[in-house]
This record gives structure tokens, C-alpha cells and sequence, in this order.
């Protein structure tokens, strides 16, 4: 047996989050003594800072590269996370919040959610998110960190984190540098092709130096110089499914009580996200340019602003859908090169986590095994269709009276989600496939937010005595209510722990 | 029309084991029809049926007590199948658990992999516990605690077939399933292609609401149903014919099972207590020989069709090399509870039944395929047309990942977990032709000392464990 040697030369192309999460992570790999990891970026090429929202797993990527979570946060003046309120999306005045956690507790391998059916069939229920730790802390807009002693109630908890992308990106840069990635200047003029199809040799940059590679990370952005201007890979739309196509984006001054949740409310013809920062507060509104003109998008989100705005909305385009191939050859695309979603529960950057760390369970060596690839392409699709699911979901139950809404109301979706819809909506039955993302939680969590309830319920459940679950149920609710409100308030927590600079 | 009625068909362990099952959890009359005859309701008519480490959990989620069944089954333990003959003169062992343990984020196999091509030579299931305890005839349950050893190792349970039928038929029984003897002529059928009754052949009905077929590979129910299909998977499995033996044994019952493979197709044998199950499978091309049983591989391409479910024989038919013939019987029943219809009509509730079922059987199927497609015997015409037979993408994917990356493929519904593919593989002679790039950050000297502690860890819990005959006395079960 003869193993190939290992890559000699990595290149990544953009240095965006998606490229200093690369570099960051494919950092380690130079510790065999023979790859160089080279990032090219110019700094005359915007960066367009993708989410700011973040989900639970980004604390993983993190821990795996040894980075002290108080010194994050205050570096990308970030702020906590417990989920992310939806204002609006069933009906206008309607609003429901989506926590990291989980609800109420599983009774003899029964799911909770097919408990509190029946106990609310028999007027008996309390509201689903009281049964929830994460969702209770963030309407009281507090904050602690989880308990890691599994008897704790604090130990249900989970949170994420909002902050700064430009912020992440230098510090991960800052980071990268440390660790031997080797940061170029400069704009791609050209890329050289030749020794074997769909392989790149070489980017040349505007100053005639050549850097070659034996592996190239695509993290250009939308465009994908190097996954679709030169490799072709194609690009699936989904806006049939996911119809907006534009972003106004606004920071504005930061606002008391610090939320630490997410909020996204139902406009017109869209959504508008509020994003709650140690300096500033992030917001944008994410629009259908057939339903709304940009003036009046720009006039929706400014009458929509809790704070003055500190700068001009910055406008963003885009098609929803994926590069058919995020791998081909000897390139792999992360970030916006990858493809997009609307950031509407926070995939962004977990989507550049998931495509590297597949990468690195993939990682070639200079043999380039087809297998690889077909499996970082295989596995790359079912993530996003997963995704691509949850967020036509949000759309699909929408109850609202605008053209817009009535349309994503009335618009067919995807086989797998009509099916997820009927097993839920016959007997709240939820099944995981394929290690998705988004869990029983999540799931739950939107469908009965945005009004739909199971007509029935396990068989099994009534095999348990009502009472019991009913007495357990508002003690949960109790617990949950009291441990949070011990809890420090979120403005108190990071001014104690990592208050930005 | 609610479900207010549940009519079973068959008799054999797969009737009884549902009816069993679903009367603790469902609070419908459950009625068995029991036809005459052998009982293949399983699939093959095995003297002796294995389940796999992931076949527990499912059976106590149906309420199964493991002692109870050791106890009526004069069971024993499975750590694991000795696979001979299938990769050239040695025997490898499939160890169920865990096979070494990770340094950090990397995978024993890529450890493995990397000392190997340093010129080291490893054996990889001298570092499975269970492999260890299978060669030293000695057994132990896995312990719960992750800090012990003993938590790597995982099993599965040897049943006698006919006194586990009795068993759950008697249990059954108790817990009010009603039973009647019957053989089904026809079936009477409401307008929207639903069963209303079956019309047995001694002219009386059997009305019901849900129908559950579990008559083995005739699939007298199913295969009446508008729209049933069996698919073939003949070109991929070829052996059509078993011989079955059941004999007394002295020996102290070992805690594995034994796959060879032979110049015509396969041998098996497994134990309970006092008696041991020889099973030869091969392919029959004329008219079989008195005493064999004829089989053909493959599975309904929908087991649940209006208000009819197949389970077991019914459902699928697999050569028995890898114990999956009351998993998969297990697991349909769990299934089937987890998308209990409330109504006759269910279309909803069988469409994702469906779906989850053939993800599950050609999982399992794959499993069994590689055994022939990765052989290595020469110049048997059998082997060498096993060898050369073109199969399917998905299972091609997952060869071809494994061998050059030393990755798993793993899709939802597997039976079986990466360690029991790269066990597999390895057994297969198949090395991955390189690994984890993170294994090029470790020294080759930590590696080898990380296997060498891995090692002394296992045999000093192997020397504290039981004999397999010790640990079934202590624990009550020995009957003969």
C-alpha cells in the first residue's frame, strides 16, 4: 500500500468569513510539515458580510480551534443568542419565538410535543414555549451560560451568538496568521487551467505573481470566479421556492434592554431581521423586487427602525439556490460561492462550518480520489435541500392578506416537506433523516408557532395518565421560569464577561 | 373508517412476536390466523435466529425482557461472526462494539491505516473487545459508564426459533390475543381497494381493520393486494437453496457465529444452549434436493399497501449471513407503531412507512452484497461471476469511499454502523489506499503507543470477565 503524498499547496481565494473560517480551520494542516495554506484577497473587493446570526453548532467550530469564547465575543462585539422571535409570519400581531432548546421532556420515548397536543385538546396546555428554557430567558431578556451538570434545568439551555462578520473575519485572520497562513494582496486576473480538466493550476494576480496550487477554496462570493466563471459548475434556482431576491441592509445605534434573541418580522413583500450587537444594531430588510420597488423597500425598512441609522441601506441581490457541484475538480466552494439562502434562521455561516469540516473528513491528497468529491457533492446537497425545506416551511404557513404572502401560501413545495407537513399535521409525527440540522425542536417549534397543530397524537401517549403530564408540565414551566429570572439580564452578563472594546 | 380491529396472518415467531408487541401498546382486539407448515415467516426457516447489537434497544422499546428471551430460547450470546474462506485462508472476525478508540478527531481506522503504511502491520480486531472475548470464549455485558472498556463492546443474542415462537405466542396469549386456525383463499375487498375480511378455505371470514401479513416469502396477504411487487435481487444474491441442521452439542456454546464461505455459496453455524444450527446455502439451478429449502432474495417494493402490511418473510428475503432476519422483523414492528394509522384508509402513514422500509432493506441488502462482490477466492467460476457482477451506484459509492479514504457512508436506516462496515472491509481485504490528513500531524511513535495502551487496556478487562457458560449460569438462563 502506497499512500499518495499530501496537498503541497492550498489556496484560498477571498478572504471574507468564509475564507478566514477556511484558512482558520485548514490552518492545523500544516502541522505535517509539508502543506502551505495561501489566502489571496484584495482589499478593493467589498466584502458582503453574510448572517451576523449564528446557531448552536458555530460554538463547536470554535471550541475545535482552541478559541476562548469571552475574547470572541468581545472582539466581534458580539452579543448571546437564545432563538430567534418570528413577529408576524402567521398573521400581522402574531409572534412566536424559536429556541435552541429543547421542549418540556420525552415521556417513556414519546416526543413531548405529542403531550402538550392533547393537554391543549383538552384546554389544558400552557403556551409550547413556556416548556422551553431558551425561549423563556430570551422573552425575559436574560442570559447564562448552560449548566453542564445534567441535572441542572440550566443544562437545557443552548444559545448561539450574534456579531460582527467583518469583526470575525480579522479576528480569524489575526488568528490564521499566527498559525502560518500565508495572506497575499492582490486581484485574481486570471486563472491558468490545463494540466488535467476541470483542475486549476494557478491564479495570476493584477501584479503578474503566480500562486499555484494543488487545491483551491472558492470563497469569491456570489460571483464563484473560480467554481462558476471558470469551472462551470452550474447553479440550481430555487426562487420558485424561496422567491425573495433582494436585501436592503442598515445598521443602527444600539438600543436598551440587549435582546439576546434574533428578530425577524414579516413586512409586505418579505422579512425584515433585527440583529442586536454590543455597538450597533444590524438590520435589513430581505424583499421580492416582483412585489416591491427598491424605493419603497428603502422606505418600508426605514419607518420600520427602532434607532437611528448610522449609515446609508446598503443594497444586496441575489438568487436563492446552489452551485450544483461545490466540488469539481480540484476547487471547492464555501461561503456565497457555494451558493445562497436567506438568512432567515441564521445558515449562513453554518453552512461555511459544515462545507469545511466536511472538507476536512474529505480532504484530498494529490492522488484526488473521484470518491471524495462525490461524496462532499452528495452530502453538500442533502444539507442544503434540508435547509432549503425549513425555511419554505416559514413561507408555507404564512396566513397574511398581501399578494406577496398569498402567493408563497398558495406555491407548491418540495415533495419531502409536503410530506414532513402531513405526518405533522396527522399525528405531530416528525422523523430525522439524513443527520439534518434542524431537529424535532426546531421543527416543532416553527409548525405549531405559525399555527399548525396535529389533529391527534401518538397512539401511545394515552398509555401515560394526563394528570401526571399535566402536573409535570407547569412544574417545567415553573422551574423554567424561575431559573431564568435568577438569570442576569443580557446587558449585565456581557458587560461582566466580554464587553467589546 | 378507525382502526377498531387487528387481524395477523401466519403463525409463525414473526406473527407472534407482532401480536406480542402491538397488544401491550395498542388497545385494539388482535386476532392471529395460524396457517400450517414450516415456519419461514422469518424469511429462511432458521433453527437458530441472531439479533444484532442494534436489535436490543428496539426490543425493549417493544416491551421484550432480554433475560426472559435468553430463558425461553435456551439462548446465548453473539459477540461477533468469524467470516472464513472469504478473503483467502484465514479467518477474520466481524466484532460487534467498537474497534479501538479515536486520539482526538481521528478515527481508529485512520490510525490503523496510517501505521500500516509505515511498513506496520496491524491487525484491526486485535483491538475490539469483543473480539477478544469471542476468542477467549469469555462474555460480558458492555457496561454503561464511557470511562469503562467494557462499554466498547456490544452483542447480540442466539435464540432456538420454535421455543421463542412458543414463548411470545404463550405471552401473547395471556395479554388477550385471540387465535384461530386458517389459511387464507382470498381476500374480500371494499370499493376504495381496502381489505374488509379475509375468506379463509374453510369458507368463514375474518373481518378486521389492519391486515398484517406474516406468512413468510408467499406473502399470501400482500401479494393479493392491487399494485403488490416484489422485487428480485437475484442478480446480485444467487443462492436460492438451504440445507438446515439442528443437533445436540456438549460443548460449551460459543459466543459467535461462524460464516464460511464455500466453493458453491456459503456455510453457517450457531449455538444456543446444548445444540448447535448449521445452515448451507448455495445456488440450485434443477429441482432441489429432498429436505432443502428454496428461497428467493429480494422484497416487496411497497410492504404496506392500503390497509395491509407485510412483516418479515413477507416483506423480504435475505441470505441470513449478517442476522438480520428478526432485526428487520423488530424494526418493522417498531415502525409500524411509530406510524400507527388511527384510520383504515392511511396513505400518509404508509407512503413514509414505505419509504423508511426500502432505505432499511437495501441497506441491509448492500451489506450482504458486499460479502460476494469483495471476495477474494480464485478460480471458483461462482466466485469469480460475484466478483465481476455489476452492482448498484449506491453500494459501488460506498466501496469506493471506504477503499480510498478509509470513510464510511452511512445513510439513515442502516442496520449496521461504520464499525461494522470497516470490519467488513478489513475482513474483505480492502485497506483504505490512504486516511486522514490529521493522522500526518501525529508522530507514528504516538500511534503505535496509543494502540499498544488501547491493547493492555482490553486484555486486562478481558481477564476479568467471565466464561460465556459462567455468565449465562449466573445470570439463570441455562435450561438444558
Amino acid at each position: 500500500m502506497s499512500a499518495a503524498p499530501p496537498l503541497r499547496n492550498i489556496v484560498i481565494v477571498g478572504g471574507g468569513t468564509a475564507g478566514w473560517m477556511a484558512a482558520a480551520a485548514l490552518a492545523q494542516l500544516s502541522k505535517n510539515g509539508e502543506t502551505q495554506i495561501t489566502l489571496v484577497e484584495s482589499d478593493e473587493i467589498g466584502i458582503v458580510g453574510v448572517g451576523e446570526a449564528t446557531i448552536p453548532p458555530i460554538k463547536n467550530f470554535n471550541a475545535m480551534l482552541g478559541i476562548d469564547e469571552n475574547e470572541f465575543v468581545a472582539a466581534t462585539q458580539g452579543s448571546f443568542k437564545l432563538g430567534i422571535e418570528f413577529a408576524g409570519w402567521q398573521r400581522p400581531g402574531q409572534s412566536y419565538i424559536h429556541p435552541f432548546a429543547a421542549f418540556g421532556t420525552d415521556i417513556n420515548g414519546i416526543k413531548f410535543h405529542h403531550f402538550w397536543v392533547k393537554l391543549r385538546e383538552q384546554n389544558q396546555a400552557l403556551d409550547y414555549s413556556d416548556l422551553n428554557l431558551s425561549a423563556v430567558a430570551a422573552r425575559l431578556g436574560r442570559f447564562a451560560r448552560p449548566d453542564g451538570n445534567p441535572a441542572s434545568p440550566l443544562s437545557s439551555l443552548d444559545y448561539a451568538y450574534h456579531f460582527d462578520a467583518g469583526l470575525y473575519a480579522g479576528f480569524l485572520r489575526r488568528y490564521s496568521e499566527a498559525r502560518g497562513v500565508n495572506r497575499r494582496e492582490g486581484k485574481i486576473t486570471v486563472v491558468e487551467q490545463g494540466s488535467r480538466p476541470d483542475f486549476i493550476d494557478a491564479v495570476v494576480l493584477e501584479d503578474g505573481s503566480r500562486i499555484g496550487g494543488d487545491l483551491f477554496i472558492d470563497c469569491s462570493g456570489f460571483r464563484g470566479l473560480l467554481i462558476e466563471q471558470t469551472l462551470n459548475a452550474g447553479y440550481e434556482d430555487w426562487s420558485h421556492w424561496l422567491p425573495c431576491d433582494r436585501a436592503l441592509a442598515v445598521p443602527t445605534a444600539r438600543t436598551e434592554p440587549l435582546l439576546p434573541y434574533t428578530r425577524s418580522t414579516a413586512r409586505s413583500a418579505g422579512w425584515q431581521w433585527r440583529i442586536p450587537l454590543q455597538h450597533r444594531t444590524g438590520n435589513g430588510l430581505v424583499y421580492c423586487s416582483r412585489y416591491l420597488s427598491d424605493d419603497q423597500a428603502r422606505a418600508e425598512l426605514l419607518s420600520n427602525l427602532d434607532a437611528e441609522p448610522l449609515a446609508e441601506p446598503r443594497l444586496l441581490q441575489f438568487t436563492t439556490g446552489r452551485r450544483k457541484q461545490a466540488w469539481v475538480g480540484n476547487c471547492v466552494a464555501l461561503g456565497l460561492a457555494a451558493g445562497f439562502m436567506e438568512p432567515l434562521e441564521s445558515t449562513s455561516i453554518h453552512l461555511i462550518q459544515a462545507g469545511i469540516s466536511k472538507l476536512l473528513a474529505l480532504f484530498p491528497d494529490a492522488s484526488h480520489n473521484p470518491a471524495e468529491r462525490d461524496e462532499y457533492n452528495r452530502l453538500t446537497r442533502i444539507q442544503w435541500e434540508q435547509i432549503r425545506d425549513f425555511l419554505i416551511l416559514h413561507y408555507a404557513l404564512n396566513q397574511r392578506e398581501e399578494p406577496f404572502w398569498k402567493h408563497c401560501a398558495a406555491m407548491p413545495v418540495p415533495e419531502a416537506l409536503t410530506r414532513k407537513m402531513a405526518l405533522f399535521q396527522g399525528r405531530g409525527r416528525l422523523f430525522r433523516y439524513d443527520d439534518e440540522l434542524f431537529s424535532d425542536a426546531n421543527w416543532s417549534a416553527v409548525m405549531i408557532g405559525q399555527g399548525l397543530i396535529p389533529q391527534g397524537y401518538d397512539a401511545l401517549v394515552d398509555t401515560v395518565d394526563l394528570g401526571e403530564v399535566s402536573h409535570m408540565a407547569g412544574r417545567i414551566a415553573e422551574i423554567y421560569r424561575s431559573v431564568a429570572q435568577q438569570m442576569p439580564t443580557h446587558s449585565a452578563y456581557i458587560e461582566r464577561f466580554c464587553k467589546g472594546n | 373508517m378507525p382502526v377498531k380491529s387487528i387481524v395477523i396472518v401466519g403463525g409463525g415467531v414473526a406473527a407472534w412476536l407482532t401480536a406480542a408487541a402491538l397488544v401491550r401498546r395498542v388497545s385494539v382486539p388482535i386476532r392471529v390466523i395460524e396457517q400450517p407448515g414450516l415456519d419461514d415467516s422469518l424469511g429462511l426457516p432458521l433453527p437458530i435466529e441472531a439479533t444484532l447489537p442494534a436489535t436490543s434497544e428496539v426490543l425493549a422499546g417493544l416491551g421484550f425482557d432480554e433475560n426472559a428471551m435468553l430463558a425461553a430460547g435456551n439462548g446465548c450470546f453473539v459477540l461477533g461472526r468469524a467470516l472464513s474462506g472469504w478473503a483467502g485462508d484465514g479467518v477474520a472476525f466481524h466484532p460487534y462494539g467498537e474497534i479501538g478508540a479515536p486520539i482526538g478527531p481521528v478515527a481508529f481506522q485512520h490510525l490503523v491505516a496510517r501505521l500500516r503504511s509505515a511498513g506496520e502491520p496491524v491487525r484491526l480486531t486485535n483491538y475490539a473487545l469483543a473480539a477478544l472475548a469471542a476468542q477467549a470464549g469469555r462474555f460480558a455485558r458492555p457496561s454503561s459508564s464511557g470511562q469503562s472498556v467494557l462499554s466498547t463492546l456490544d452483542y447480540g443474542v442466539q435464540l432456538e426459533t420454535e421455543q421463542l415462537r412458543l414463548a411470545l405466542r404463550y405471552s401473547a396469549m395471556a395479554d388477550g390475543v385471540t387465535a384461530a386456525n386458517g389459511t387464507v383463499a382470498g381476500l374480500k375487498m371494499d370499493t376504495k381497494g381496502l381489505i374488509e375480511a379475509l375468506l379463509l378455505d374453510d369458507g368463514t371470514e375474518s373481518a378486521g381493520d389492519l391486515f398484517l401479513d406474516c406468512t413468510g416469502p408467499t406473502a399470501s396477504l400482500i401479494n393479493r393486494m392491487p399494485g403488490a411487487k416484489f422485487e428480485s435481487w437475484r442478480e446480485w444474491l444467487p443462492c436460492n437453496c438451504a440445507v438446515m441442521a439442528f443437533t445436540p452439542d456438549r460443548n460449551p456454546a460459543l459466543p459467535y457465529m461462524h460464516i464460511a464461505a464455500e466453493r458453491h455459496g456459503w456455510r453457517s453455524a450457531s449455538a444456543v444452549q446444548g445444540r448447535v444450527g448449521e445452515v448451507i446455502g448455495y445456488v440450485c439451478s434443477g429441482e432441489p434436493e429432498p429436505g432443502a429449502y428454496r428461497y428467493l432474495q429480494g422484497r416487496q417494493t411497497a410492504p404496506w399497501l392500503g390497509n395491509c402490511l407485510a412483516i418479515g418473510g413477507a416483506a423480504s428475503v435475505l441470505d441470513p449471513l449478517a442476522s438480520t432476519q428478526l432485526h428487520l422483523a423488530a424494526k418493522a414492528i417498531a415502525r409500524l407503531l411509530s406510524l400507527f394509522p388511527s384510520q383504515r384508509d392511511c396513505q400518509a402513514e404508509a407512503a413514509e412507512y414505505n419509504r423508511q422500509t426500502a432505505e432499511e432493506l437495501d441497506n441491509a441488502r448492500d451489506f450482504v452484497i458486499a460479502h460476494y462482490k469483495l471476495n477474494r477466492r480464485q478460480g471458483e467460476p461462482f466466485w469469480d461471476q460475484c466478483q465481476a457482477m455489476a452492482i448498484q451506484d449506491r453500494l459501488a459509492h460506498k466501496i469506493a469511499l471506504y477503499a480510498g479514504t478509509g470513510r464510511t457512508v452511512l445513510h439513515d436506516e442502516e442496520s449496521f454502523e461504520a464499525g461494522d462496515w470497516i470490519a467488513l472491509f478489513d475482513a474483505m481485504g480492502v485497506q483504505p489506499n490512504r486516511y486522514d490528513a490529521m493522522a500526518d500531524t501525529m508522530p507514528v511513535a504516538q500511534i503505535s503507543a496509543h494502540l499498544a495502551r488501547v491493547r493492555e487496556v482490553m486484555l486486562r478487562e478481558l481477564g476479568r470477565m467471565p466464561s460465556h457458560g459462567e455468565y449465562l449460569r449466573t445470570m439463570g438462563a441455562t435450561q438444558r
